[in-house]
């Protein structure tokens, strides 16, 4: 269990510094902007994480002789890697090596190695590496008689949806009006995830009398 | 052709200025007499085997309320049986409970072998299926351009000149008052109900508004889009529906926090068949703002196509059943080509 604005001592303080959490409790974190109350279940999984998509872009340096740029992307094919771009730049040659940005998918982190390997072996020299994982949007807007309760169990109900990346909600903290608006924001890991998140939020405000308003996907 | 027009209410009256003031022009050019025989109310008509002049049944409307005599306790369906017509046009007031009136005399023509053109979308929302193979049987065509879109052309372009493609899905804006209203909300700050009485004002909404903001009026025009475009055979009430009724100015500024904006959106595909209120982003094609209506199609081989227009209006959608009434005359045209 952890504090909702509600168990919060009163008045909030707006914070001075956009963005800084004034209140960090670890998982899920707490933030509040201004007005706005943040709530983020997040989980960063690093590029270890197995079964899901990744998307890495790597600059290459390779000799500026013919036959090298086959060399540097075989291994990526030969990987069930899926090469979603090739940047070349023929004219920055330093040291004899021009410099060559690759986008490409590959399905797990154990690939990705096995391409790292056989660039060393070709001598193709790696200067930066970064990757991504590939992640589903959603996005959501609620409206109704909705308590900081009720959003708590909501965060939790998506969290236990599975599959989940990240999931934050907002919503403003002014007194004002019993009825609510609060946008949900949230990732997936798995493309199938989102229909149990779209199932899970109509059943629930379907329960209870909320408007649901989800964003246009893709 | 000989027409029979059935409801003289906005849409009827504009059918008969539009014939007044193009009847002349398409006659020449389909090599076709167009003939008005019979205008229905719904308490007069009038009827002329030589043709009645659109200018004069306006004025008479205007006058006395009425297009003719009284039907006095005869039935349309009666009076329809002594008219020598070939195409109807129905544009008579929607029901979306049982279609009826419409309903009623859409089936009289087709089993008669009438050809029909409408703007209700009672019966296609509601009967679709049935009426296409009444249709079908008598060899009577029967078409919708109006009832969805108003002036927008989306049935015939999405069926007629996309043919070849494969139509993956559409997201359409078909209800003008509630992109008013959304609009109004987030431009001038104006609450739901206030926007909703300046709609109703200005004549956009119904005086029982729940037609338009319950998402009614949209479901009925996405089942119509699901059975004509998708192959469908479904009805409204298969139509998963939610309106923007207690959409409040804080979820519009919410919204517009993250550079969206809600907007009442027909949803249709294969596996989809909805109209919900939905978060879009700001300079996307369905954030249009007025009371245009908008459908996004999405095909296979052209990609996104995306049509827009004025969704009702006297003018407006008698455009939409004439491009349907010259649509026959064309298809006429070319048989009559064929079998000389
Ligand atoms: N208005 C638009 O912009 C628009 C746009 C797209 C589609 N549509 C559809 O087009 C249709 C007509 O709309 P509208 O705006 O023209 O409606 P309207 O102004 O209410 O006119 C309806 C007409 O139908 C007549 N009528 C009613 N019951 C009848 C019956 N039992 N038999 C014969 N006539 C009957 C009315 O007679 P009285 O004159 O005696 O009352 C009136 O002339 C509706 O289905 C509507 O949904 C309208």
């Amino acid at each position: 269990m952890w504090p909702f604005p509600s168990e919060l001592p009163q008045p909030i303080q707006e914070t001075a510094t956009a963005g800084l959490p004034l209140i960090a409790l670890g998982r899920p974190e707490l933030y509040i902007h201004a007005h706005i109350v943040i709530i983020r279940f997040a989980r960063s999984f690093g590029p270890h994480y197995e079964g899901n998509e990744m998307r890495v872009h790597a600059d290459l340096r390779l000799k500026d002789v013919p036959g090298q740029l086959v060399r540097a992307l075989e291994p990526i094919s030969a990987n069930d890697g899926n090469i979603v771009g090739v940047v070349h730049h023929h004219e920055a040659v330093t040291a004899g090596r021009i410099t060559v940005n690759v986008t490409f998918e590959v399905s797990s982190q154990k690939s990705l190695e096995h391409i790292l390997d056989e660039w060393k072996k070709g001598e193709v020299d790696v200067a930066r590496l970064s990757s991504m994982l590939e992640t589903f949007d959603f996005e959501y807007l609620l409206v109704g008689e909705l308590s900081p309760s009720d959003l708590r169990e909501i965060g939790e109900g998506i969290e236990s949806i599975g599959d989940l990346d990240s999931v934050e909600i907002r919503y403003s903290v002014s007194p004002s009006a019993d009825e609510k608006a609060a946008m949900i924001f949230g990732k997936m890991k798995q493309k199938s995830g989102l229909g149990r998140v779209d199932d899970f939020l109509r059943h629930r405000a379907m329960q209870s009398g909320i408007i649901l308003i989800s964003g246009l996907g893709e | 052709m000989d027409i029979v027009l059935i409801g003289f209410g906005t849409v009827g009256q504009g059918m008969a200025e539009v014939l007044s003031r193009k009847g002349a022009t398409l006659q020449s050019s389909f090599r076709e007499k167009l003939r008005l025989v019979g205008v229905f109310d719904s308490s007069s008509y009038e009827v002329s085997k030589k043709g009645l002049d659109p200018r004069e049944l306006l004025t008479r409307k205007e006058k006395l309320h009425r297009v003719g005599p009284k039907l006095e306790g005869k039935s349309v369906l009666d009076a329809l049986k002594d008219i020598d017509y070939d195409v109807m046009i129905e544009a008579t007031p929607t029901n979306i409970e049982d279609g009826q009136p419409g309903l009623g005399h859409i089936t009289a023509a087709l089993k008669a072998g009438k050809d029909v053109v409408t703007s209700n979308k009672g019966p296609l929302a509601l009967k679709y299926g049935e009426l296409m193979r009444l249709a079908e049987k008598n060899d009577a065509r029967l078409r919708f351009e109006a009832s969805v879109g108003g002036a927008t052309p989306i049935i015939n372009v999405a069926r007629e000149l996309l043919m070849g493609e494969k139509i993956q899905s559409i997201r359409a804006i078909v209800n003008g008052t509630c992109n008013f209203i959304l609009n109004r909300m987030m431009d001038e700050g104006l609450p739901f109900d206030q926007a909703l009485r300046e709609a109703q004002e200005m004549g956009y909404a119904e005086k029982d508004p729940s037609y338009d903001i319950d998402g009614i009026d949209s479901a009925a025009k996405a089942a119509i889009l699901a059975n004509a475009i998708f192959g469908r055979d479904c009805s409204y009430n298969d139509v998963r529906r939610s309106g923007i009724r207690g959409i409040t100015l804080e979820a519009i500024s919410m919204a517009a926090e993250e550079k969206k904006v809600i907007r009442l959106v027909a949803e249709i595909s294969p596996s989809r068949l909805e109209v919900s209120p939905r978060l879009v982003p700001v300079g996307h094609p369905l954030a249009i703002g007025g009371t245009l209506n908008i459908f996004q199609m999405m095909t296979d081989l052209a990609g996104e196509v995306t049509v827009a227009g004025r969704g009702a209006g006297r003018l407006e959608t008698a455009s939409a059943l004439l491009s349907d009434l010259v649509a026959l005359m064309k298809e006429d045209c070319v048989v009559r080509r064929r079998t000389v």
